[in-house]
């Protein structure tokens, strides 16, 4: 079944990777580079001084901001779902700044902090920690009621039933938080670098002006495979610590 | 001497009466069932007794204690669809209640054991909810009211989610256990066979607002064996409970 599974993905990536090939050769380097190409730049690009400590960078400052909003949304959604007072307050202003991406508010960040780290880690922060509170939220309205009932049914205190029920209820949704968090984390640091061209954003700003695409397109492809490995990590975390959680959803 | 004594219990929803001044009593080792159509009130009396939901008036006392409208001190209680913390394993499930009252780990794992083995799931204690059939979910779901040691025990339909084969089993091994560990019991049925077949007093219900139509002391010695149910006698008052709730429903 997951062998199975496993050649089906396989042969999806095949076609795509035909496809675009095809498309490459019709279309030309300048505007789609073949995969052949695209790999061929990204052995290059790996090979440049300049990549590897222009992803560091970029990794470190944007785990800063989701760490943070980490820290501060997860605590929050649960709040907000378990408390109407704390959800009657915050949500209009999490639901209104949600929609704001952070290409929009770049502009803004960089007159009030600058170019430096405190711009990058806010930027990160801002478009995070609004996922993370509303998947929190959400995870925490839906804990069994049932459940809090039996715990009170045994004499759980407040106290005890936040710890041996809702906590345990929510520690799978705490790492789907963390994997939609981190795809919105990488997103805009991404953005945010290529507003200051500095870092990988930067890489991607200077590649874009190539006459080839493929450099472009091998900074994106390896952008891809952080992000899909860096979720596909989290996955194996949830499943392995939480085996059933797995069998509830089915997932 | 342990007893339970009712009295005087009302309860509306929303204008909707459910209970109109209900009182019962149950005597030391006595198990008595409750029977009536679903929807007439069972369950609400029985978490009224359990502290889960609040009268509009009335009193609960146990063994000397007025326990009205407050939950644990007692009681224990066994919940329909079993429900078990799908975070715990069958184990940490039955040591819940004594988790609560801050039994050390070492102490509630030997107590836990001894309850798993009584209801014949020495080998499950490290298995999920979900890797257990419906039959062995309850067993853990019996096995964790009795744990706590309550001197009552409340069953509301304990065994009408699972198939006719598994429910006789059960109810063979509830008597069985129960025989070793006599407590009261109160348990919540609509099922006239059923409630033959375990109680010594049946109190049989109207429809809503619920009130007693008759107290059936139930003639037949323990231990009870299964061919019992085909005894004149046991279909005689099963076929007189029937009618008793057919004529109640159509009045
Ligand atoms: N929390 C509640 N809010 C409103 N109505 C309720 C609530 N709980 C039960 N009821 C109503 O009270 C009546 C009795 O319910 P219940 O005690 O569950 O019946 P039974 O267990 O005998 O089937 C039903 O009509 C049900 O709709
Ligand atoms: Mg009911």
């Amino acid at each position: 079944m997951r062998t199975r599974s496993l050649a089906v993905n396989a042969l999806g990536i095949l076609i795509v990777l035909a496809l675009w090939q095809v498309a490459g050769m019709r279309l030309g380097e300048a505007l789609v580079a073949t995969p052949v190409q695209a790999a061929v730049s990204l052995v290059a690009t790996l090979r440049e001084g300049a990549f590897w400590p222009a992803l560091w960078s970029m990794l470190w400052q944007m785990l800063i901001g989701y760490a943070a909003a980490l820290l501060v949304g997860i605590p929050l959604g649960i709040a907000m779902g378990r408390s109407n007072l704390v959800l009657a307050i915050v949500k209009p202003w999490a639901s209104l700044f949600i929609v704001v991406s952070a290409a929009a508010i770049v502009p803004l960040f960089i007159i009030l902090m600058g170019r430096g780290v405190l711009f990058c880690t806010s930027i990160v922060f801002v478009a995070t920690v609004w996922y993370v509170v509303l998947t929190m939220t959400e995870a925490a309205r839906g804990v069994s009621p049932r459940l809090l009932d039996v715990a009170r049914a045994f004499d759980a205190s407040g106290f005890q039933r936040f710890r041996m029920v809702i906590l345990p209820a929510l520690y799978p949704y705490v790492l789907i938080a963390a994997r939609i968090g981190l795809v919105h984390a990488l997103r805009a640091m991404v953005t945010a670098e290529m507003f200051i061209s500095a870092g990988f954003g930067g890489l991607l700003n200077d590649a874009g002006l190539d006459l080839s695409t493929a450099p472009l397109f091998a900074l994106i492809v390896m952008l891809m495979l952080i992000s899909i490995s860096a979720t596909g990590v989290l996955r194996w975390i949830g499943h392995r610590s939480a085996p059933w959680y797995r069998s509830q959803t089915g997932g | 001497m342990a007893h339970l004594t009712v009295s005087n219990i009302s309860k509306s929803f929303a204008g909707l009466p459910v209970l109109v001044d209900q009182s019962l009593e149950v005597r030391e080792g006595e198990f008595v069932a409750l029977l009536g159509p679903s929807g007439c009130g069972k369950s609400t009396l029985l978490q009224i007794i359990n502290g889960l939901v609040s009268a509009d008036s009335g009193r609960v006392v146990l063994d000397g204690k007025d326990i009205t409208g407050r939950t644990g001190s007692g009681r224990g209680m066994v919940f329909q669809g079993s429900d078990l913390f799908p975070w715990r394993t069958a184990l940490e499930n039955v040591a819940f209640g004594l988790e609560v009252m801050g039994v050390s780990k070492a102490e509630r794992t030997r107590r836990a054991m001894h309850y798993l083995h009584m209801v014949g799931l020495d080998g499950a204690a490290d298995k999920w909810p979900h890797q257990l059939s419906g039959g062995m979910q309850q067993r853990v779901g019996i096995a964790r009211a009795f744990c706590i040691q309550p001197s009552l025990l409340l069953m509301d339909e304990p065994f009408g989610a699972l198939d006719v084969q598994t429910r006789d089993i059960l109810q063979d091994e509830l008597v069985r256990i129960w025989e070793a560990e006599r407590k009261m019991v109160l348990f919540v049925t609509h099922g006239i066979e059923e409630a033959l077949y375990l109680a010594d007093r049946i109190l049989v219900f109207s429809k809503r607002p619920a009130h007693v139509l008759k107290e059936i002391t139930v003639p037949f010695e323990r231990p009870r064996r299964e061919d019992m149910k085909l005894a004149p006698e046991f279909l005689e008052l099963r076929r007189e409970i029937s009618d008793l709730l057919r004529h109640d429903i159509k009045a």
